[in-house]
């Protein structure tokens, strides 16, 4: 999971703010669902999740995009295929087999929704973070006037979430060895061998990053500097005004101006 | 020859001194801490130096009146991502089994107090968990885009954090309670089903299918509020005593807590 480690320098670079900008507006539309049912903002979510498949082709990450495309895909031939094929959706009274295969196609029907719902959101979160570094995240987020007091606490839960991950994995295998495997004892006494080494080895990992950050400088008062290179370039105005586009469609929409 | 009364027997003063010693003038010069002008005034500048950076060091290090310092900051960034890590555990299958969703708040409860009172205990500053809250609330509306999570977030944590000031952070019930409190953030996310019923209920059958609508529905009746706040803050307070018997049992023998 390469978050917060590589950083893009092709020609359709763009800087943090209009990547959280471009992030937002496709998290609205799509997750969000702002607009409901109307038409233009049908539109407007179909050519978010349309662009987000560019974003993801102008920065060549072409398994990120087979994935995306396979899921969209999978997911809209679901939902246009289950009614197609008859089959009702929730369970019915007409016998276990139905039953069974109605619920079972509700579960299908359910996450097919839910992927179409969340995808698009959760792709685009992705190829922010790992197409930022921590370091420009922080001066962007800097530059925005954001609070120290949430820039830092974020940075820190994006570098920390890899390692407890990676925490979480070597526990499993060492508990492993141990004995202790999801179906050989009581919940309770699993979960208490699993949680807890994390637990303490999360403790000692804050303090191992307070005296980092000190060492860095990061305790005293007044601006940081930094090396990130940021700026708004003409491919950030134009995505800017995209976005601003698709805002006020949404709004046109609302007072009635839009079908 | 001739003593030479300007010239002191050790020889410090070399050529470029001009005759107007420190003991001859009227106002006596300030003495540079960088290049005193004798050995004494140069080793006391240099203890007075180190004490300085010390000083400054200390008081970088713990800001007595009360302010959140980088140690803090720290803890809320590594304490809210391992309250995002234990409360997945419970919200997966709650999120998949739809029968499982209105003990979401208990599950949560239950996970998270072990995190939450680490960031509390450690912390023991106004504002810890409050920043928890606004993470917490900006997280979850990232993820879930879910308005009313944000308030209830937002407003939770910081009635947590005035309860946990009342005892100074350490008296024991006034935190089991906090924890309580705290968790009432996941009403939020089914404050929809009560804010706007009807509309948020068509919105729902129109993306995902009117049995998915139908059957969160008849899981949702008004009279589940209630009930879902007084499972919430139940949540809550199990959480934050079995954090405390793990503190008391793991924690305070590795010197961890």
């Amino acid at each position: 999971m390469r978050i917060a480690t590589a950083e893009y320098r092709g020609p359709f670079r763009l800087d943090p703010r209009t990547k959280i900008a471009y992030a937002t507006v496709v998290g609205c539309f799509c997750l969000g669902l702002v607009g409901g049912a109307a038409l233009s903002t049908g539109i407007v979510r179909h050519v978010l999740e349309l662009s987000v498949a560019g974003v993801l082709m102008a920065n060549r990450r072409w398994r990120l995009l087979a994935g995306y495309a396979f899921a969209m895909a999978a997911s809209v031939a679901v939902e246009a295929g289950i009614p197609a094929l008859g089959f009702a959706s929730g369970g019915g009274s007409r016998g276990f087999a139905a039953a069974m295969t109605g619920s079972l196609v509700w579960a299908i029907t359910t996450s097919a929704a839910m992927l179409i719902q969340l995808t698009p959101g959760a792709i685009t979160a992705y190829w922010l973070l790992s197409t930022t570094t921590a370091g420009e995240l922080t001066t962007a987020l800097d530059r925005l006037h954001v609070p120290r007091a949430v820039t830092v606490p974020l940075a820190v839960m994006l570098r920390f979430f890899p390692t407890a991950a990676a925490e979480g994995r070597s526990i499993r295998d060492a508990m492993r060895m141990r004995g202790v495997r999801f179906g050989g004892g009581k919940a309770s006494r699993i979960l208490e061998f699993r949680v807890v080494p994390l637990v303490a080895s999360s403790v000692r990992i804050a303090d191992d990053l307070s005296q980092s950050a000190l060492t860095r400088g990061l305790g005293s008062p007044g601006p940081r500097t930094s090396i990130a290179r940021i700026g708004i370039r003409g491919v950030d105005v134009a995505v800017l005004t995209a976005c601003v586009a698709c805002l006020a469609a949404w709004a046109f929409t609302a007072a009635g101006l839009l079908p | 020859m001739t003593e030479d009364p300007d010239t002191a027997p050790d020889g410090t003063h070399d050529a470029s001194d001009t005759g107007a010693s420190p003991r001859n003038a009227e106002t006596p010069s300030p003495v540079d801490p960088f290049d005193p002008t004798n050995p004494q005034d140069r080793a006391a500048a240099a203890r007075n130096h180190a004490q300085w950076t010390a000083e400054a060091y200390q008081e970088a290090q713990s800001s007595d009146d009360g302010r959140l310092r980088m140690l803090d900051y720290i803890l809320i960034g590594v304490y809210t991502a391992l309250y995002f890590a234990l409360i997945a555990i419970p919200a997966l299958p709650a999120h998949l089994i739809p029968v499982l969703m209105p003990f979401m708040g208990l599950g949560c409860g239950i996970f998270g107090g072990t995190a939450y009172l680490l960031a509390l205990t450690k912390s023991r500053r106004f504002g810890t968990v409050t920043i928890m809250g606004v993470l917490l609330a900006l997280l979850i509306g990232v993820i879930h885009g879910n308005y009313y999570t944000v308030a209830t977030a937002l407003a939770a944590a910081l009635v947590a954090d005035l309860i946990a000031r009342r005892g100074d952070y350490g008296n024991r019930g006034l935190i089991i309670v906090s924890a309580g409190v705290f968790n009432l953030w996941t009403i939020g996310m089914f404050l929809p089903f009560y804010v706007g019923r009807s509309s948020y209920l068509a919105n729902l059958s129109s993306t995902k299918g009117s049995g998915y609508a139908s059957e969160l529905a008849s899981l949702f009746p008004g009279w589940l509020l209630p009930v879902l706040v007084v499972l919430n803050l139940a949540g809550g307070v199990i959480g934050a005593i079995i954090a405390l018997g793990l503190f008391r049992r793991h924690f305070h023998r590795a010197g961890l807590a």
